[in-house]
């Protein structure tokens, strides 16, 4: 079972899902969207993964806090089952897993695909989805008025199908969930929990893995 | 989608091999079915003989010092030799997904470095011989001198399995060619109602790689009928464990 080549697409997918929960801001247009997204600064959250799998006769969940820091800061941190911190910072990617070894720094997936991620949050924390080059953005009216991303590439698309974030009704610029449906019977649901926004946050919370 | 098809041969070698080679147990009393039946099925407790569905925190460690962390989720069905097994990221992105019936196999998906069709086979190999008897008999027993009991047989591809049952119920074993070349080494420790908390597979072949496995949750499993395959594997010996709860249940 070796793990060895880079894996570009792999590497983005898997940011991917961690920088949804930086897309603030809400409206009913673009422009509003884009409006209200650049009023926000800061987002510090706690938030709980549930992992949907036909394999599984439960959601496996998964529980901890996020941070995020114009214009393309985040720390996502990861309590339970398994501590472990991503850190991205000045388009620097690095994640820490504690395992036997203590807080041990993992194996990178192609740095490149890093760069296509940071970018993607740049543009997406200013809410400028229709600029992406990777995903094709699309607002469903009705309901809890879901913003649906779709992959543009297709050895993307063969690993997320979409992604649906459903905006909190009480909150302007907050989430309620994230969904990131991988196929029929397979997804990733995420809720939020305690979310402050555009509050300090040190920079070291974005450099230092402790 | 892929089906591997099974090697046959490896057995046969490994079963002239065994008449032939003492290995690093030394010399082991050969068992008969009807009177040691109680050894026999002491030599079967490393594996969990109903259906059966674990998730773990899987710990890679690869060679050059580099490291990644992953949850695998595995469905065992010993009375149809049947894996199901899911490796997905922290963040929950599957990387692989595949079934395994006997020796075929099937990848529903697999993305990256998981596309291969020899990892497939590789990984499965290593989940079958965590959590599935192997369906041949165990050939050798006997006691150690510290207590602990030793048995010998053979594996699913025809390779040695030598197990090592301590008597604080922790268990190691080892696999080998018929040629003695080790192929893989298993350490099973933290033991709740006879299932493993901690597993460290250390690979000597098709790689050079370290897997330690923390156990999150166990539980009995329901497999759904349709799914079911012709039985190869009836005669796996039955244990009564207890569930350890999965994290969300608690």
């Amino acid at each position: 079972m070796m793990v060895k080549k880079s894996i570009p697409h792999l590497g983005l997918a898997g940011v991917v899902i961690l920088v949804c929960f930086c897309l603030v801001g809400w409206g009913e247009t673009w422009e509003e969207i884009e409006r209200d997204a650049a009023d926000i600064v800061s987002i510090r959250a706690e938030f709980s993964q549930y992992k949907h799998l036909k394999i599984l006769a439960k959601p496996l969940v998964s529980q901890g806090r996020f941070y995020f820091q114009k214009p393309d800061s985040i720390r996502w941190e990861y309590r339970d089952p398994v501590k472990s911190v991503l850190l991205m910072h000045r388009g620097d990617v690095r994640r820490f897993t504690v395992g036997s070894r203590g807080l041990v720094e993992e194996a990178a997936g192609a740095v490149s695909s890093m760069q296509i991620v940071v970018r993607e949050i740049g543009l997406w924390s200013q809410g400028r989805f229709r600029e992406s080059d990777h995903f094709r953005a699309e607002i469903r009216r009705g309901g809890e008025g879901t913003l649906v991303l779709t992959p543009r590439d297709k050895a993307f698309a063969a690993m997320i199908e979409r992604i649906e974030i459903v905006p909190s009704p009480r909150r302007k610029g907050a989430i309620k969930s994230v969904k990131i449906v991988e196929s029929e019977g397979n997804f990733t649901l995420l809720t939020f929990a305690n979310v402050e926004m555009n509050e300090k946050i040190a920079e070291t919370v974005f450099r230092n893995a402790e | 989608m892929r089906w591997v098809a099974p090697t046959r041969f490896f057995i046969l070698m490994t079963l002239l091999g065994f008449t032939v080679s003492c290995g690093h147990m030394g010399a082991l009393p050969v068992l008969d079915p009807v009177t040691d039946r109680a050894l026999l099925e002491k030599c079967g407790r490393p594996h969990v003989g109903m259906s059966y569905r674990y998730v773990h925190a899987i710990e890679a460690l690869l060679p050059g010092g580099k490291s990644a962390t992953m949850i695998g989720v595995t469905l065992v069905d010993p009375s149809r030799s049947r894996l199901h097994s899911v490796l997905m990221t922290l963040e929950g992105l599957v990387l692989f997904d595949g079934e395994s019936s006997g020796a075929a196999l099937h990848v529903s998906r697999a993305v990256g470095p998981f596309a291969g069709e020899a990892f497939g086979r590789h990984m499965m190999d290593d989940v079958r011989l965590l959590f599935l008897a192997p369906e041949n008999p165990v050939l050798e027993a006997g006691m150690g001198q510290d207590g602990s009991i030793l048995c010998r047989g053979v594996g699913h591809n025809g390779e040695s399995v030598h197990i090592r049952l301590h008597p604080d119920q922790t268990w190691n074993m080892e696999t080998f060619t018929g040629s003695l070349r080790r192929l893989r080494e298993v350490m099973a420790t933290n033991l709740i109602d006879g299932i493993p908390g901690n597993i460290e597979l250390k690979a000597h072949a098709h790689g050079r790689y370290v897997l330690r496995l923390r156990l999150i949750g166990a539980e009995p499993a329901e497999i759904p009928k349709q799914r079911r395959l012709p039985s190869v594997n009836d005669g796996a010996l039955r244990h009564n464990r207890k569930a350890v709860p999965l994290k969300g249940e608690q």
